[in-house]
């Protein structure tokens, strides 16, 4: 478990000591990058934790959202409707559901651990 | 969690990872701490001030050349209109010119005069046709008798006197001045006239048509009645029609 944490504190790094900015008018691809990065590392835990991992849809699903997110922000600023908008909105809302689900599950891991203790 | 899941999130987590502080970096990196207390403010917009009184001054000094440069060109046209006045005025036959050329000499054959026979006048038709000829061999400006031809210069004949502009020719040896373009033009005048009828044609009006070696300073007067303009009109300016 503690190795991912690790690599995640191992990408910061490395992005902060690459010294590494994106130009103002691309930050909003970024952001909007990170948050699809964000929800379908969410969503891949909750699938951990419901048992229903499953390795290959992780993986495609990382990029696929995040390719799909930039086309969207970029196909957004080329008619003028804040497309952007759309998938900030639908990633946010997953990221809370994904983070409602995991902790639903593990208060529910810790009651039933807290209830073996009991017993 | 198997080692497969294991490698899949951490790949993703040093992606996530990564963008994240890119983004990170991307966010703040514009904003910078403002760490100077007011005194050095004051003196920063001091600096700026003096800056902005010195641009201001420059701007000033550009302004003032740009209206030099302004009035240097209205009075270039001006000159530029007195240029073509002139070069018109040339052009039409109001100023003296001295310039390059030849000097043609009608005078009276000598065996004539000692055979007793009266001086007769150079005839207007024999006159046009020198004219015309010198013209033809590139003449620019002609003066007959001290007489300048211009545009709507006539030769003809009045109450049986040659006259030239309305004025009589007088008596022969007549001189005719004849400027061309440059020396060379001059040379190929000359040769020409040496090798032309007209001699021939004004001998037999017993008159001796002699041509000058050409010079560089020959002088022509101006055409001294006002030129009478009739039949032009200005266009206008829109051009309308």
């Amino acid at each position: 478990m503690w190795i991912p944490i690790l690599a995640l504190l191992v990408g910061i790094a490395l992005g902060l000591f690459t010294d590494l900015s994106v130009p103002e008018q691309y930050a909003n691809y970024l952001s909007i990058v990170v948050l699809a990065a964000l929800d379908t590392l969410f969503g891949g835990i909750r699938a951990h934790l419901q048992g229903v991992y499953d390795d290959r849809v992780f993986i495609s699903g990382f990029f696929f959202n995040i390719a799909l997110a930039a086309s969207l922000a970029f196909l957004g600023v080329h008619l003028g409707v804040d497309l952007y908008l759309a998938a900030i909105f639908a990633f946010g809302v997953r990221l809370f559901q994904n983070i409602a689900v995991i902790r639903r599950i593990l208060l529910v891991k810790w009651s039933e651990k807290k209830k073996s203790i009991n017993i | 969690m198997d080692i497969k899941a294991k490698r899949s999130f951490t790949l993703i987590m040093l992606v996530v990872g990564f963008l994240i502080a890119v983004q990170f970096q991307s966010v703040q990196q514009p904003e910078s701490r403002d760490t100077r207390d007011m005194w050095d403010i004051r003196q920063e917009l001091l600096k700026e001030l003096e800056q902005q009184s010195v641009l201001l001054t420059e701007i000033q000094k550009h302004e003032q050349t740009i209206r030099q440069y302004e009035q240097d060109q209205a009075a270039s046209s001006e000159q530029a209109l007195k240029d073509t006045l002139n070069s018109l005025e040339q052009a039409a036959g109001l100023t003296p010119l001295t310039a390059p050329g030849i000097t043609i000499t009608l005078e009276p054959v000598m065996e004539e005069l000692l055979l007793g026979i009266p001086v007769g006048q150079v005839t207007p038709e024999l006159l046009k046709r020198l004219v015309n000829e010198l013209y033809r061999f590139d003449a620019e400006h002609i003066s007959i008798d001290s007489k300048r031809l211009i545009t709507t210069s006539v030769i003809r004949d009045i109450n049986g006197e040659t006259t030239v502009n309305g004025l009589p020719l007088s008596d022969l040896p007549v001189m005719i001045e004849v400027i061309t373009k440059d020396m060379e033009s001059a040379e190929k005048l000359y040769n020409r006239m040496q090798a032309s009828v007209l001699m021939e044609d004004f001998f037999i009006d017993n008159i001796r048509l002699t041509v000058s070696e050409p010079g560089r300073n020959i002088e022509i007067p101006a055409y001294e009645d006002t030129i009478r303009v009739r039949y032009m009109e200005p266009v206008s300016d829109e051009g309308s029609n």
